[in-house]
């Protein structure tokens, strides 16, 4: 079939396929706590 | 040159019209290069075939492209079309046969329908090719007069609505408006 100038490339993904996720990112370590200043 | 497109990602699959030819057993084949048989779930496309300038020539062995058909610099991939095809005069039609009525469709072995397109697809102007595709539904009218199978054996094997009125498979199973721009 001729089917004219190819104008886009598209990556398709089937609605019965889950979306790709971004690996999921680690969250930073707490920062600890202030210890209260002594008096 | 190969134009660097970029690549888009889209959910749910693309849909466009492309021709079958009805085989036995209710089986759907590729009509015209390569017969490949055509699988009622997924069909991955290889690369077999290659273009002259008037006619194309089945390699022996499929093409190794590094990421698989559809290629930009090739013409593999399956292939289908924004809008239905609108016969072309005869002598055209034996460069082009796709370029014949749907109104045809089951008036000899070549079955016209809506295919959907998934992985890989490039989009033009026309229609798209992709890496993975299905059919769909099919148009076959009431009396319709398929040489080697008929349309329950096809229902049978591919489970997909077969459509007596070509308007109604426009207008159910037509492929959404396609955006030509590239998005930014």
């Amino acid at each position: 079939m001729n089917i004219g100038e190819i104008v886009r490339e598209v990556e398709v993904i089937p609605e019965s396929e889950p979306m790709p996720v971004a690996e999921p990112v680690e969250a930073p370590e707490a920062t600890p706590a202030m210890e209260p200043a002594q008096r | 040159m190969i134009q660097d497109f970029g690549r888009e990602i889209a959910v749910g699959g693309f849909r466009g019209y492309r021709w079958w030819r009805a085989a036995r057993g209710g089986w759907l084949e590729s009509p015209w290069y390569g017969r490949a048989r055509w699988d009622p779930v997924e069909n991955r496309a290889r690369c077999l075939v290659l273009q002259r300038p008037r006619r194309w020539v089945r390699r022996r062995h499929p093409v190794d492209h590094a990421e698989g058909p559809p290629v930009l610099g090739c013409d593999c991939g399956f292939y289908a079309l924004h809008q239905p095809p609108i016969e072309a005069p005869r002598e055209t039609q034996q460069i082009f046969p796709w370029q014949t009525s749907p109104g045809l469709s089951g008036r000899g072995p070549l079955v016209f329908g809506v295919a959907e397109a998934w992985g890989r697809v490039l989009i033009g102007t026309h229609g798209w090719r992709s890496e993975v595709s299905r059919p769909l539904a099919l148009f076959i009218p009431q009396d319709a007069t398929l040489p080697f199978t008929d349309e329950h054996a096809i229902s049978a094997r591919y489970r997909i609505p077969i459509l007596r009125d070509l308007r109604w498979l426009l207008a159910e199973w037509g492929p959404d408006h396609v955006d030509l721009a590239r998005s930014a």
